[in-house]
């Protein structure tokens, strides 16, 4: 039987045909990019706050996790692999970026897109900004991505209970940067 | 103490939300939401912030550039599903998909069944012909023309046997018209009785009239018409227009009646072709990804436009039979080409209602392809939708 639409192929199996012919490497890397390009870049752009830097690290997310492939031979948690891709080469980006933050780069981050049609979601966006870059990666794991608090801790290699506190305290800040607009919106 | 409380009542809150409280504290949370409007209004902000988040559809969307850049850098080819995270979605490009091959098969069967396949072997009626004033032909002549016999090559065309037309000598211009006529593949009004014209019907005589302006243009058998087209387009316009226009999808047509079923004509108008298109820069500039790789050349780019063009087709339409009283089908199929894009191919399939005489109101199902070309590639901009005008005619 071919593969069809209700069981569609594990994740690592697709992982593993990353290595065999071209035509099949770049059918199983469509399909896991259809799967979790939305959720890495979504990371990416939250977390660093900035488009162009967000797009250079969502791309070399990819392409390292194609370069990966031809190495690696066991794979059980495709999207936590390109999470942790994606989170190192934010985690450098940061490190890298003068943290001078100039006007010009505020506005870049902080203007909503055309698409960021709710004003609740712009505030959020901009909370995002305001709140320490600890907080905010696991807030957009959590919120964005949707991972279990195990798995967070995972992906930023660090203790269950300091990120259940991490989560939370983020949660929080941004509740309080929010408050009074959600107050006003909900007025 | 209550500080202290309120911490843990809220941590118990946030785990209730992200699925990570156990069944025994639940219980106990739930008391606590009972009696404390401070957890529940955290509890709302915190769905009202979640809820926002499930909606940002701009962080679930990597840039098609992005994903050019990416499947570019690695050599393989930008896949559709990609394309579609970027434009419509899936279900929408197969709603599209799906419609047009109705809205195709809906036009085929309507030309099948309606079109007149067998016309010109069975039509007895020359649509138009070129005479002189002296040879019209005028119900009031009619009479005369009765007795004449019909000869034998017009009966060579007539659907009644060949025998059933004796044989005799010409002896009027009219009837030698229809021979003549009949020779080129042209068939007379005439039934094929021995009684010849005289079996015809008046109504069915009047309109093998032969009048003098037949022989210039005239607006006789001419259609003006207006409509306006509301269509959806693969790929969907990713950006705006960078102008407006009150003239925007507004289409402006003349039609000449070839006869009852057939027309033929030109349309033009002005509509935004959202376009969305690959290629490589020519500046050798090298993205970050390419650096990476070491890919050498121009960097793969994805280009997204909206622009707003006139466009101007010749238009061919068949008309059906009536469906219902002042009600009838018709297929229009076109070709031309958008000014500076490309190639442009409609079609339309619906029904004209004429409420009164010469005037015509048009509902249709449209679909156009647009195919344009960008470093030796193809590619095109499908729109499907519907159509709904006025039309004039003559």
């Amino acid at each position: 039987m071919s593969g069809n639409a209700t069981h569609p192929m594990p994740d690592d199996e697709l992982f593993y045909r990353l290595d065999g012919e071209k035509e099949v490497a770049e059918a199983a890397f469509s399909e896991l990019y259809a799967r979790y390009g939305g959720r890495v870049y979504a990371y990416c752009l939250r977390f660093l706050g900035n488009r162009d830097e967000a797009q250079d690290v969502y791309q070399e997310t990819f392409i390292r996790f194609y370069e990966c492939a031809k190495q690696e031979r066991e794979m059980t948690n495709v999207p936590g692999f390109l999470l942790k891709i994606a989170r190192n080469l934010c985690l450098n980006t940061r490190r890298n970026k003068k943290r001078t933050v100039e006007y010009e780069d505020y506005l870049t981050s902080v203007q909503p897109s055309s698409q960021e049609k709710t004003e609740l979601l712009n505030l959020i966006t901009t909370a995002l900004d305001m709140i320490p870059s600890e907080y905010r990666e696991v807030f957009v794991l959590r919120e964005y991505q949707g991972l279990s608090y195990a798995e967070i801790a995972e992906v930023v290699d660090s203790s269950l209970s300091n990120v259940k506190v991490r989560i939370f305290r983020a949660k929080q800040k941004i509740r309080s940067i929010l408050a009074p607009y959600i107050q006003e919106i909900s007025e | 103490m209550n500080e202290h409380q309120d911490y843990m009542d809220a941590r118990m809150l946030h785990a209730f939300l992200d699925g990570e409280l156990d069944s025994a504290h639940e219980e106990v949370l739930f008391g606590k939401l009972a009696s404390s409007s401070d957890l529940r209004a955290e509890m709302q902000d915190q769905l009202a912030i979640r809820t926002a988040i499930q909606h940002d559809t701009d962080a679930f969307n990597p840039p098609a550039a992005a994903t050019a850049a990416v499947f570019g850098a690695l050599g393989f080819s930008i896949p559709s599903s990609a394309a579609a995270a970027a434009g419509l979605s899936a279900v929408q490009r197969r709603w599209i998909t799906g419609a047009s091959i109705v809205t195709a098969m809906v036009a085929v069967l309507l030309l099948y069944t309606q079109f007149p396949f067998t016309a010109f072997e069975e039509s007895t009626i020359p649509e138009r012909v070129v005479s002189s004033p002296s040879t019209v032909l005028t119900i009031e002549e009619t009479p005369a023309l009765a007795d004449i016999p019909i000869t034998a090559p017009f009966a060579r065309y007539s659907a009644a046997p060949a025998a059933a037309a004796p044989s005799a000598p010409v002896e009027n211009d009219a009837v030698m018209r229809d021979v003549n006529m009949a020779s080129l593949g042209f068939h007379p009004v005439a039934s094929l009785s021995s009684k010849g014209l005289a079996a015809v019907e008046p109504e069915r005589i009047r309109e093998r009239q032969v009048y003098f302006y037949d022989l210039i243009p005239t607006p006789d058998g001419v259609t003006l018409y207006a409509r306006n087209v509301a269509l959806q387009s693969d790929p969907a316009p990713e950006v705006p227009s960078q102008r407006e226009s009150w003239f925007r999808n507004v289409n402006l047509g003349v039609m000449y009646a070839l006869s009852e079923h057939h027309s033929i004509g030109l349309e033009a108008g002005q509509e935004a072709f959202p376009q969305t298109f690959t290629g490589i820069t020519e500046t050798g500039t090298r993205s970050s990804s390419q650096l990476l790789t070491g890919t050498e050349g121009g960097m793969p780019v994805r280009i997204e436009q909206n622009p707003l063009a006139y466009w101007a087709t010749a238009v061919y339409q068949f008309n059906g039979d009536a469906l219902l009283p002042h009600v009838h089908p018709f297929l229009q199929l076109q070709v031309g080409g958008a000014f500076r894009l490309g190639g442009l191919g409609r079609a339309s399939v619906g029904l004209k209602f004429r409420p009164v005489e010469r005037i015509a109101i048009v509902v249709g199902a449209e679909g156009s392809m647009l195919m344009y070309r960008f470093q030796d590639s193809w590619f095109q901009t499908n729109k499907l939708g519907m159509t709904y005008g006025l039309a004039y005619e003559f």
